[in-house]
């Protein structure tokens, strides 16, 4: 019965797909703008040849993405922006598909900020407009009211903008620093263990540990999971602007806490087991994945709490009440 | 496609092809500003012994009690920098302090311009500590020079089980025609500011002092490291920042000093 389902299911999404597809219009124009903009990118996309010895933007992103680990989810991005389209598909679809003079504007706009981008050879600067430039072709094609309705999840393609080297410096430093400093507390007034903290080292007194928590360990990717997490969340479960927010807004405390939850068990493992036991718990690739229990649990537990379908609460019945005449 | 859609397309075909022939135009006849640092017709060498590009960074074989000997470029820097980078390396030795003196300048890709926060782990040291100084030097006339100074560490253990610990020094700066940077973000910001208002490229040299000492010594270290940047600034640095008014080199270094 498994296996039938399992077939059905397939050939439900082929034939949606396929009825998807027919309802496009203008598709050869999408495809044709859309080859032309990438081809712009892929021959003129980066200006800057060290390290990465290509003037394609796709391959300098490639090189970002499969070199720096705090920049790895954005292999991921596009297939989580592609399978939220496909699940919102019932908002977009029916949505009265008309070209749109206006895109022009914004694809003008998205080249001259990739000029620039070029010229100051900032590539990051570029990969926002490839993005902007694709999102044009999308409103010069299907019209401004199909750009609204997909600007979520399109935006998410923020997330594949690397950060790593340049920007997040500016983020890992003091996250770092934060992450030390409540660990340290952590340690000593709840769990009781004498840790001592200089800068980002973690050292216990009699000096048989010490951890320097480096910039691999600041949290930075946690929170760039746990903060797209929270975005898809947020648009996915909650509708309204305050809702979406504050849970947008909840992503950097949770990551903070798995970071320290993921530093106190290294910590707990170096005052029980000594220096090896820490290293164990701090390289074990399954170790590494419990921090985002908390993280991730903290989010659903606050979507609970702000759900917006609560149901009503049914009345109080008194005994022996009158009955209304 | 209907006519309106060829329209559309035709209009954005051109927006985006002349995009592409404006920067390969722009790029193509980019204007580079004149370097901060002094150049020789002479290449640089790599660790086999092979040229690197045509000239390179002019630094002076002995200043005050330093001698110094030519420090080949690594070829795994060689290959990665872009292939218009120009490098200066000397290794100073003096009174039993070793510093490495390192020059790297930019052509028309600012990627030469590779950040100490990167080659310093990659290497084993952890940053400690990390801040602005200023260095005072005695010519063309009394300034002071704004740098920044990291402190680091390094830990491990050697094949026969003995611990090593030890510090390091590292000074760096970025330097153009007529401008400073004691930073990454300083020196691109700049260089940003300057292409939008002058269409012309700075183009920037980094320059690095990098001493190891033992843990504890850093300070001792430092100022042996000023010394040495004292000396051999003026020698191949042609921009001197302004000029402190009434102010000798003795005065700088007490201001450095209670900073």
């Amino acid at each position: 019965m498994s296996a039938e389902n399992t077939s059905n299911g397939m050939d439900n999404f082929r034939r949606e797909a396929a009825e998807c597809w027919r309802a496009m219009p203008n598709k050869g124009l999408f495809f044709g703008l859309l080859a032309l903009w990438i081809g712009l990118f892929h021959l003129l996309g980066n200006s800057t040849f060290g390290y990465k010895h290509s003037p394609s933007m796709l391959n300098w992103l490639y090189e970002m993405y499969a070199n720096v680990e705090d920049d790895q989810h954005g292999f991921l991005i596009p297939f989580v922006v592609l399978a939220l389209f496909w699940w919102k598909r019932k908002e977009w679809l029916p949505v009265p598909k008309r070209m749109w003079w206006p895109g022009l504007g914004l694809l003008a706009l998205a080249s001259l900020i990739h000029v620039f981008g070029y010229l100051v050879q900032q590539a990051r600067i570029s990969v926002v407009a490839m993005f902007l430039g694709i999102y044009a072709v999308m409103g010069i094609v299907w019209g401004f009211r199909m750009m609204r309705v997909s600007f979520f999840p399109f935006f998410l393609f923020a997330f594949c903008l690397p950060l790593s080297g340049g920007p997040s410096d500016a983020i890992t430093v003091p996250l770092r620093f934060v992450a030390t400093g409540i660990t340290c507390v952590f340690s000593k007034v709840v769990l009781g263990i004498q840790v001592m903290q200089e800068g980002t080292r973690l050292f216990n007194p009699t000096g048989t540990y010490q951890y320097e928590v480096a910039a691999a360990c600041s949290g930075m990717r946690s929170l760039t999971a746990t903060l797209a997490i929270a975005v898809v969340y947020a648009f996915v479960m909650l509708k309204s602007p305050w809702r979406r927010a504050l849970m947008v807004a909840s992503a950097v405390p949770f990551a903070v806490v798995a970071n320290v939850f993921r530093l106190s068990t290294i910590v707990v493992a170096a005052e029980v087991g000594g220096q090896s036991a820490g290293n164990y718990v701090h390289s074990s690739s399954w170790m590494s994945m419990v921090p985002y229990i908390p993280a991730i649990g903290g989010i659903l537990l606050l979507g609970h709490l702000l759900r917006e379908d609560k149901a009503p609460k049914t009345p109080r019945v008194i005994e022996g009440a009158m009955e209304p005449t | 496609m209907n006519r309106k859609a060829i329209v559309l397309f035709s209009i954005a075909a051109v927006m985006i092809v002349f995009t592409g022939g404006f920067l390969t135009f722009i790029r193509s006849h980019q204007k580079l500003t004149p370097p901060g640092v002094k150049l020789v017709q002479q290449p640089s060498i790599s660790e086999q012994g092979k040229p690197v590009g045509t000239n390179s960074v002019f630094l002076p074989e002995q200043v005050a009690n330093y001698t110094s000997k030519y420090i080949p470029v690594s070829d795994q820097v060689a290959n990665v920098l872009p292939k218009d980078t120009t490098y200066g390396s000397r290794m100073y030795e003096g009174d039993g302090f070793q510093a490495l003196l390192n020059v790297v300048l930019m052509g028309i890709d600012r990627s030469s311009m590779h950040r100490p926060e990167w080659c310093l782990p990659a290497q084993g040291w952890v940053v400690h500590k990390e801040e602005i100084a200023t260095i005072p030097i005695p010519k063309p006339y009394p300034y002071s020079l704004r740098v920044r100074k990291l402190t680091a560490r390094q830990e491990g253990k050697l094949p026969d089980g003995t611990m090593l610990r030890r510090s390091c020094i590292y000074v760096y700066w970025f330097v153009t025609e007529n401008q400073f940077a004691a930073g990454h973000q300083e020196f691109m910001i700049s260089m940003m500011k300057h292409l939008v208002q002058k269409a012309e490229l700075q183009r920037w040299a980094y320059v690095s002092c990098y001493a190891a000492c033992k843990v504890g010594e850093e300070e001792e270290t430092y100022k042996r490291v000023q010394d040495l940047l004292a000396a051999t600034v003026p020698e191949f640095q042609l921009f001197a920042g302004p000029r402190e008014k009434g102010k000798n080199v003795a005065s700088l270094r007490k201001t450095e000093a209670s900073e």
